[in-house]
């Protein structure tokens, strides 16, 4: 009776609160597939319910999500993400059976300077920005000496003066029983070394994006804008009257492969680099790509200067003068397009893509990434507290879910006008972001715009968006989307129409 | 009956205390190695179980000038200029590394190459021989790790152009114009793509070029030498294009590259004259290419390792 008494009393106070005990068992699950990628435990749930019945079961959920940020599940799973995110391996033993997260030398793996950096940022609970801005770099060295192509300590022999492994007598006589060792090794570099930058200065991340010299470290930029800013470097659309599209393209995409660059170069009046629709990626670039010019095999012994070059949405023209990668990585994490950044990922990885959020809301998490110190613990800590993350799950009316269908079709037109260099009232219109900006009659305006480009009056066969040569291209069924979503109004995430249907 | 069974006890644990201690006798012992590795001041010296050694050694000659084409393919800061052709001019000897007899019972075997049989799953029995030649190279960029060989390579490194426009937009240290990173692509795979690619794989850094005449520049200082992949070349030399990066007098950043042919270099390379070498010139207070160490610790393995030593035969 006593027991059913206080269950009912913590019903009431609950409920009062507007915390059902069941919706916190359920995010309670969810907290810990999301933190560990397992589900409560038998132990945990009892835990859990016995707190409710106490009337402690929000306290519990926290300690819950104290002691997920701790265990070793939670530091690989977000190793794992950072990994994708870099779009490198991740380093674990296949075999289940033989994995141990936390120690990798058991699981007989390479760590290098990468997964070191990546690892102590999670497990140690840093800034988020010491991805960018680790100047003390561990890394496992091997006892043989490899022709790896970047193995660590000889990536950063000549940076830091330490010695190169190779072939010696010694090493000859170490290795008689040929066993690899997993000796750690450290390399430490000033605070103010211009070279040094993290995840950016060390060999997977070099190897994983390597220099020619033809894309000149140009791949390393793109990866940095769309790592750390963002920006995923689609293809600017060119002007589309017929006399022009064919000769920019055939510049972009030469036909068949039939001219060499050399060829294309001598064709046009104006020297490479300088025709308007290349520039609207390259500006970005190639003073990026400068900033890791002398590094094109391995880490260069001095820092070269550039620029970091863009465009911002919030801020307008972004054009700062940096010199080695350190400088360059600094200049990032003082951006707001980096904390922006940043804070999407977070939110993309625990949240959900599929979670909408307003400018509002997007504001308010940069604020408190600011606030926590942009510890990635601190911060996940405040999302899966926050009322999206423990939200039932929404049931979407029709015009919800036909709002999200278009915004992802959408994103792939942002994507592109984004980067135009020309003066265009599409630059700066976030097709992704409804409501649309404006009164009822610019709304208007803009839908119509779509209406017209994309033909969705009609089958579509007269469509002038996206261009023909584009890489993607409107899927009848994307087209269907579209249409239907004009007709009930453009609604936007909530499902209310932005203009009249 | 209390007797009888007093020696039939006796008889027992004195039986069973033999049986133990044959037991004994016949434990399994560890697996030791046929050979190990042992340092003696400079030398290394392979001492085998049986007290036989053979010694670590090297030997060169004086080497042979050999050049390769450079096609200027790019000059980002004089994209108008005409492109030049060039010619990369370098020293270059044959290494023969030997692991020799030096303590034998058979006196005919001093001075021999260690060989012996071994057996390769499904492919039968082959024959061994510690020593490393087939492309074991020297150069003078090896000289700085190996000074033991200073005064065989008397002769620098040498760029011939066409013309060396290029080279003078750069900025000078002291007398020399630096070129801050030399470096060379080769297709290889990424590993973390698992996919064959160009790359920049080697480089020299702040590498000093002085001009000698208006088609010569003689590399004065090779730079600081990054060469990951092997050391069997210097890191500048690509088989495909190598890509050099300075900052010009404007403090602007300038990126020459050049297209490079290897193939006649290779076949004068595995040619039986370029592989003389000359006796006396064998070492043993040595040091070894890292491409040759591994090399050459695959082959001895098969002799210091215990795992290895049963498939070790006819050990000459």
């Amino acid at each position: 009776m006593r027991i059913l008494f206080f269950s009912l009393i913590s019903l009431f106070v609950m409920t009062a609160m507007g915390v059902e005990p069941a919706q916190l068992e359920t995010s309670a699950i969810k907290l810990s597939k999301a933190l560990r990628g397992i589900p409560l435990s038998v132990k945990e749930r009892q835990e859990l319910a016995q707190a409710i019945q106490a009337g402690q079961g929000e306290q519990q959920y926290q300690k819950f999500i104290q002691a997920f940020l701790q265990t070793d599940q939670f530091r690989y799973k977000l190793k794992v993400k950072v990994d994708e995110l870099v779009r490198v391996r991740t380093e674990i033993n296949q075999n289940p059976e033989q994995r141990d997260y936390d120690n990798y030398q058991d699981n007989g793996l390479y760590l290098g300077a990468y997964d070191y950096v990546v690892r102590d940022v999670i497990s140690q609970n840093q800034s988020w920005d010491q991805l960018l801005l680790a100047h003390e770099y561990r890394f496992q060295k091997h006892a043989v000496p490899r022709g790896d192509t970047y193995h660590d300590q000889s990536f950063f022999s000549v940076a830091s003066g330490i010695s190169q492994s190779d072939g010696t007598m010694e090493d000859l006589q170490n290795l008689q029983s040929y066993e690899w060792t997993f000796k750690e090794n450290q390399v430490k570099f000033e605070e103010s070394d211009e070279r040094i930058a993290g995840i950016l200065t060390t060999p997977r991340f070099m190897h994983r994006y390597v220099n020619t010299a033809l894309n000149k470290s140009r791949r390393r930029a793109s990866a940095v804008f769309r790592i750390f800013l963002c920006d995923s470097m689609m293809a600017a659309i060119p002007p589309t009257d017929a006399a022009s599209e064919k000769s920019d393209f055939d510049m972009i995409f030469p036909h068949n492969g039939t001219e060499t660059e050399q060829q294309i170069k001598e064709r046009f009046a104006d020297p490479h680099g300088t025709q308007a629709d290349c520039m609207s990626c390259h500006y970005k670039l190639d003073p990026m790509g400068q900033v890791f010019g002398f590094s094109s095999a391995g880490l260069a012994p001095s820092p070269t200067p550039g620029a970091l070059r863009y465009k911002s949405l919030s801020q307008g023209k972004v054009d700062i003068a940096v010199n080695g990668v350190r400088g360059l990585a600094k200049t990032i994490t003082q951006q707001q397009d980096y904390v922006r950044c940043q804070v999407n990922h977070f939110w993309n990885w625990y949240v959900g893509k599929d979670f909408p959020k307003s400018e509002k809301r997007t504001l308010e998490l940069m604020s408190k990434f600011d606030e926590v110190g942009r510890k990635p613990k601190d911060f996940i800590a405040y999302l899966v507290t926050s009322s999206e993350f423990r939200s039932k799950p929404q049931i979407l009316n029709e015009n919800q879910i036909l709002a999200r269908r278009a915004g992802s079709i959408l994103k792939n037109c942002f994507d592109c006008h984004r980067n135009q260099n020309r003066n265009d009232e599409i630059r700066d219109w976030d097709l992704t972001e409804f409501p649309y900006k404006g009164d009822l009659q610019q709304r208007q305006g803009q839908i119509e715009m779509l209406v017209n480009e994309l033909d969705l009056t009609g089958d579509g066969s007269k469509k002038t968006m996206p261009p023909k040569s584009s890489v993607w291209k409107l899927s009848d069924d994307q087209h269907q989307i579209l249409k239907r979503w004009v007709e009930q109004g453009a609604p936007d995430y909530d499902g209310k129409p932005q203009v009249n249907p | 009956m209390n007797c009888k069974a007093s020696i039939l006890f006796l008889f027992l644990l004195v039986f069973g205390a033999s049986l133990s201690a044959f037991a004994e006798d016949q434990a399994p012992q560890p697996a030791k190695a046929l050979a190990t590795w042992v340092k003696r001041g400079e030398q290394m010296i392979l001492v085998f179980e049986d007290g036989r050694e053979a010694t670590l050694t090297q030997t060169t000659r004086k080497p042979t000038r050999l050049s390769i084409s450079l096609r200027q393919i790019e000059n980002t800061c004089a994209p108008a200029a005409p492109l030049t052709q060039c010619q990369m001019k370098f020293d270059v000897s044959p290494l023969f590394v030997e692991v020799l007899w030096s303590k034998h019972p058979d006196q005919q075997k001093i001075g021999q190459v260690v060989q012996f049989k071994f057996t390769n799953p499904g492919m039968g029995d082959e024959l061994q021989r510690l020593e490393e030649k087939d492309f074991n190279l020297l150069f003078w960029t090896d000289t700085k790790k190996f000074p033991q060989y200073q005064n065989l390579f008397t002769t620098k490194d040498e760029v011939v152009c066409d013309s060396f426009d290029w080279l003078k937009l750069a900025q000078k240290r002291g007398n020399n114009y630096l070129i801050s990173s030399w470096a060379a692509e080769q297709m290889l795979m990424n590993d973390e793509i698992k996919i064959d690619e160009n790359m920049s794989s080697s480089a020299h850094y702040d590498v000093e070029l002085a001009l000698a005449n208006e088609k010569s520049a003689i590399i004065e200082n090779a730079g600081i030498i990054y060469n990951p992949q092997t050391d069997a070349v210097p890191g500048y030399i690509s088989s495909q294009v190598v890509n050099l990066t300075f900052m010009n007098q404007k403090n602007e950043f300038c990126q020459v590259s050049f297209e490079s042919t290897l193939g006649p270099l290779v076949a004068t390379l595995q040619s039986p004259e370029f592989m003389q070498v000359n006796a006396a010139t064998r070492r043993t207070d040595i040091r070894l290419k890292r491409s040759t160490t591994e090399r050459l610790l695959n082959k001895t393995n098969l002799l210091t390792s215990p795992n290895n030593r049963a498939s070790v035969k006819d050990l000459e």
